[in-house]
């Protein structure tokens, strides 16, 4: 069990993460959702300890969780300036025995001996996640891994995270699509002002969209019919 | 035509001295004065006044072919060419109006000429991969050579070249050294992302001292030969060149402590530019060379300090 015990956390005075509390199962694929701003990245921080909580804390199978125990894929993604593709993979230490760069990349097909500057945004997603994926961890997340991905690679990422489970990984995604989180969750968890709300189970996610969006749809439709 | 492009840089302007502040905005404007007195003083001789033209002219083409905001400007604002010259014209006035006022007036029209015809170039330099298996020599965890090597070959191989060339003679060869450390030392002003932090070492402490040992072997490795050779022909020269070296470790530790002293994930510390200039410079005058040898003290705990915030766990 993942257990995130009252986790508070501000930035100046504003209150991002309010006394945050949920358990998450272990060897599960957990959806989380929420409009933007309602604190999810800022979560992924604090469960990968890129960032300290002012209070509270999380455990992993009752231990503190550590960053160990964490890969982190991040919405945005940085890379050193001038480096090749391949050079920043060989930063990371190859934990996946099962990795092999050669073959994975003929399904992604990077130009991974050019410098990264030479990259398009989904062809540096796409080195990002490699190296998430050639690293072993128990836990792994994945914040919108799915923007500015070509069609084929959202389908391989899919294939990923169901990889990633079958070997009894943990994984968090975020997204503001439904379906591929339909597709892909075992449980989806939505996220409001600095909160988890509610949780569905792999049974309930036909009600996510009718719940979330019944009243936005019908308001939203009458404002643009009348507006544009 | 609307002017759109200068009222954003007089905006900016606007903004920047606000931040400085009333006092170091004085300074500032002092500092122009003594720059337009001085560019006027060159204009007057022929030699300079030739050498300023020209670097006038390369600078803003080098601007104008690196610039990242030229394709928004030529698809999104009225007029792109005319307000990118202006722009030209007006931020180069301190350097290009005082030619008016000597007998090499000429530059001046010849100088806005080109300016016209640079504005009107779009095409931009083309990202390249130098060395591609620069990788095979130097390890990737040593990214901040893989990376200021690409960007700064040229240089330093002039320099070293020249170094080698000069190696019989006293002291001119430790000038190009001099000047390869200064390049090395502007290796360690980017900031690694968070991920290519914590894969890189499991502690603050661990991870300056692989960077210390790894900057120390590599700059060793480089200037001991030449060192040598320098100490052979002038074996008078052999204490001078020990202490060079020593001080030139030091103003390259320097750069590693204040980088990670002032470390924010993924930023390039543009900022340290002064203080690491400073200390390079320092290091050519006797009486301040103990300077940069206090600052790698004081800055090891300060670098410490902030990598903890990092290092959480």
């Amino acid at each position: 069990m993942i257990s995130v015990i009252n986790i508070d956390k501000s930035f100046d005075s504003k209150k991002v993460l309010n006394n945050l509390k949920q358990d998450f199962a272990l060897a599960e694929v957990h959806g989380i959702i929420g409009l933007n701003g309602a604190g999810k990245t800022t979560f992924f921080n604090i469960l990968s300890s890129f960032m300290k909580p002012d209070s509270g804390e999380i455990l992993h199978s009752q231990k503190k969780i550590s960053r160990n125990d964490v890969a982190y894929l991040e919405t945005i993604n940085f890379f050193y300036s001038k480096i090749t593709g391949k050079e920043y993979l060989e930063i990371f230490p190859l934990t996946n025995q099962q990795f092999e760069l050669e073959k994975i990349n003929n399904l992604l097909k990077l130009p991974l001996n050019e410098i990264i500057e030479t990259y398009s945004t989904g062809m540096k997603k796409k080195l990002a996640l490699l190296s998430i994926i050639k690293q072993d961890k128990p836990i792994y997340i994945f914040d919108e891994p799915f923007n500015g991905l070509d069609l084929e690679t959202n389908m391989a990422l899919e294939i990923i995270i169901k990889n990633l489970r079958t070997k009894n990984k943990t994984v968090f995604i975020s997204s503001h699509i439904l379906s591929p989180l339909i597709s892909v969750c075992d449980e989806i968890h939505l996220f409001q002002q600095g909160t988890f709300i509610k949780n569905y189970s792999k049974d309930n996610f036909s009600n996510i969209e009718k719940e979330l969006f019944g009243d936005f749809n019908k308001s939203a439709s009458e404002i643009i019919s009348n507006s544009i | 035509m609307k002017w759109i492009l200068i009222k954003v840089r007089l905006h900016q302007v606007r903004r920047q001295l606000e931040e400085i502040g009333i006092g170091y905005a004085f300074i500032l404007l002092a500092f122009l004065a003594a720059l337009i007195f001085y560019i006027y003083l060159a204009y007057a001789q022929k030699e300079k006044s030739l050498f300023l033209f020209i670097i006038s002219i390369l600078s803003i083409l080098a601007i104008q072919i690196s610039r990242s905001d030229k394709e928004f400007i030529f698809n999104q604002i009225d007029c792109p060419v005319q307000n990118i010259f202006t722009e030209y014209l007006i931020f180069t006035i301190p350097i290009t109006l005082p030619s008016l006022f000597t007998s090499h007036w000429f530059y001046f029209p010849l100088i806005i000429l080109a300016f016209y015809f640079i504005a009107n170039i779009k095409s931009s330099l083309k990202q390249r991969t130098v060395f591609p298996s620069l990788s095979k020599i130097i390890s990737p965890h040593d990214f901040e050579w893989l990376s200021g090597l690409r960007k700064t070959y040229a240089g330093i191989f002039i320099f070293l070249l020249l170094a080698c060339i000069t190696c019989w003679i006293r002291i001119l060869p430790l000038i190009f050294l001099w000047f390869i450390t200064t390049s090395v030392a502007s290796f360690y002003q980017e900031c690694e992302s968070l991920p290519i932090l914590f894969a890189s070492s499991i502690s603050p402490k661990n991870l300056l001292k692989k960077k210390m040992v790894k900057s120390i072997q590599f700059l060793i490795m480089t200037f001991i030969p030449i060192l040598i050779m320098n100490s052979i022909f002038n074996p008078e020269f052999i204490l001078i060149n020990i202490i060079f070296l020593l001080i030139q470790i030091t103003i390259l530790i320097f750069a590693i402590l204040l980088k990670y002293t002032t470390y924010t994930p993924n930023e390039s510390m543009k900022g340290n530019t002064l203080l690491l200039s400073m200390v390079s410079i320092g290091s050519l005058i006797p009486f301040v060379l103990p300077i940069p040898l206090i600052m790698c003290f004081r800055n090891y705990n300060k670098a410490i300090k902030n990598l903890n915030f990092y290092f959480n766990d």
